[in-house]
């Protein structure tokens, strides 16, 4: 249980033996997004529209929570 | 004419104690008790600890909004509660003990007509060894003080790591009964980000340790959330999360004690560990504040009052039963203790009636999940739903009749995971119901129409946004109760 976060392959700067050694890190096991998904978290007109999406919904939410 | 007392002044407390002020005709009396002279939006108490906000940015003080909105305040502690006076005066009261002002040091027996017990938590760094800011070995983000100095440390870390040394950081839970993930994980997530602001990033062994079974549970059980063609538990985001930036993870944990410099934790399989830290911020368990309370003799009926573990009981169902039973049902309602109908606990001083994750101990008994939590916007909706049921009753009402029960009501959240305006991002959230309905949604325990949750710039935004407006509606500035719970 010992903490391994040596074997960190994503993190800048890790030495590249290590990179051998991703199997080993629960991360390998972990789902990662793709290119595509973390441009679109930062993408600005993707971001607006999501803003006011994300919006409505918590304010459906709050209206629904009101008694 | 009725006085209203309502013990806090949190995010429950100040709540309520608001809307009661706004809805009571100035014939009624609505007194805040509270042993802090400030307001503290504990939320962006994140913000602050990796130094990204000054302390003043998170705090005001309460006596002058207090006294522009017709509510007297006292700035002390409740030490006793009389729900049955005296046997001379058979009026409530509660005994409170002065913090500041002229008055410090100095009791004062406080009557009332209706109490609402806001007091929130004690921080318990007492129950692990060596935990906390003041006599232990971690920090905290828990207050505005524990933020700050928090900050402080980590700026120092980042000093060593511009020359050259690597640091490692913990970050989590510091006992196996903690609640409020979900802070935790946004420090560890700004303290990441913050590290790669400052092109450390290389040189930093970021670790979590939590009491959760699976990452992404934040003591509500975790949520399924409808994405990409799948219905996906919260591990599986939240694992991703901290796969991609590059964040190792320890869960399942009892931290049972901390060093300088070493974290020692036991699992559930029983085994004992240990972890090595430059920097750790472990936050503690919670507890009740110590309030106890008499009966007109002035005998002690505090284990009448309220629960073990020092939060107040209410209308919930407290019968002792396995997991496999629990219901949505058993959550409280209304929030008035069973016994004096003048009496209400809202937001962290109520005494759920179980946690919401399933509980797991290791081989020795000791319990290792998390308790549930009351914070935020469920803890604001209660003391609003209770400001109107005192309002109500005032008014000649039989009894409490709006409800916010947490197993009827949703939750709205936004998790910071980087705060910059155009490459932040946070975790935006919304869970219906908070307490899973298994026999409503039997599938999921929750309505997954209304349970969703994303990443993006957009819920930085929104976050910004809620700490402008709520910092706006707590100060009760013009049309402050236009802005949702």
């Amino acid at each position: 249980m010992e903490s391994r976060s040596e074997y960190r392959p994503e993190t800048q700067g890790v030495p590249s033996t290590a990179q051998t050694r991703a199997h080993l890190s629960k991360s390998f096991y972990a789902t990662k997004p793709t290119g595509g998904t973390t441009f679109f978290r930062t993408f600005l007109p993707y971001q607006i529209w999501r803003f006011i999406w994300i919006n409505l919904k918590m304010i459906r939410i709050i209206g629904k929570s009101h008694r | 004419m009725s006085r209203v007392v309502v013990l806090g002044a949190g995010v429950s407390g100040h709540t309520a104690a608001s809307f009661a002020r706004k809805w009571l005709g100035r014939d009624h009396e609505v007194v805040v008790v509270s042993p802090k002279p400030t307001y503290n939006w504990i939320p962006s108490n994140i913000w602050v600890g990796v130094g990204l906000l000054p302390k003043r940015k998170v705090v005001f003080e309460l006596a002058p909004t207090y006294r522009r909105a017709g509510i007297t305040f006292h700035q002390a502690k409740a030490k006793t509660l009389r729900p049955d006076g005296t046997n001379g005066d058979p009026r409530p009261f509660v005994t409170i003990e002065h913090t500041g002002g002229a008055k410090a040091g100095q009791s004062e027996d406080l009557h009332y007509d209706y109490l609402i017990n806001a007091t929130g938590p004690r921080l318990n760094f007492d129950a692990t060894d060596g935990l906390g800011p003041t006599k232990g070995n971690s920090l905290s983000v828990c207050t505005e003080d524990h933020a700050e100095e928090a900050a402080k440390h980590f700026q120092e870390k980042i000093e060593r790591m511009k020359r050259g040394e690597r640091q490692r950081f913990v970050v989590g839970t510091g006992h196996g009964t903690c609640t409020c993930q979900g802070a935790a994980f946004e420090y560890i997530v700004n303290l990441e980000f913050e590290l790669r602001h400052h092109k450390v990033r290389d040189l930093a062994d970021i670790v979590w340790i939590s009491n959760e079974y699976e990452l992404g549970d934040f003591g509500m059980g975790g949520m399924h959330i409808r994405r990409g063609g799948y219905i996906t538990p919260s591990k599986i985001f939240t694992e991703s999360l901290f796969a991609e930036r590059g964040l190792d993870w320890i869960t399942r944990a009892h931290v049972a004690k901390v060093e300088k410099g070493r974290v020692h934790y036991r699992n559930l399989e029983g085994e004992e560990h240990e972890t090595p830290f430059d920097f750790a911020m472990l936050l503690p368990p919670f507890s009740g504040v110590g309030l106890a309370a008499q009966d007109a003799n002035g005998d002690d009926i505090t284990s009448k009052v309220f629960a073990p573990n020092g939060f107040m009981k209410v209308d919930a169902n407290y019968e002792a039963k396995p997991y496999e039973e629990w219901l949505a049902a058993d959550w409280p309602r209304t929030y008035q203790n069973p016994d004096y109908r003048n009496l209400f606990a809202v937001g962290i001083a109520f005494a759920p009636p179980h946690p919401i994750s399933r509980p797991r101990k290791a081989p020795d008994g000791t319990p290792i999940f998390p308790t549930p939590p009351r914070t935020g916007m469920p803890s604001a909706m209660i003391g609003k739903a209770v400001a109107r049921n005192v309002v109500g009753m005032i008014r000649g009402a039989d009894g409490p009749h709006h409800t916010a029960s947490m197993a009827e009501m949703g939750a709205a959240c936004v998790a910071s995971a980087g705060a910059n305006p155009f490459a932040g991002t946070a975790a935006s959230m919304t869970v219906f119901p908070i307490v899973p309905d298994f026999e409503t949604y039997p599938e999921y325990g929750r309505d997954i129409d209304n349970t969703f949750g994303e990443i993006g710039l957009a819920g930085h935004w929104i976050k910004i946004l809620l700490h402008h407006l709520f910092l706006y509606k707590a100060r009760m500035n013009p049309l402050w109760h236009l802005i949702p719970e």
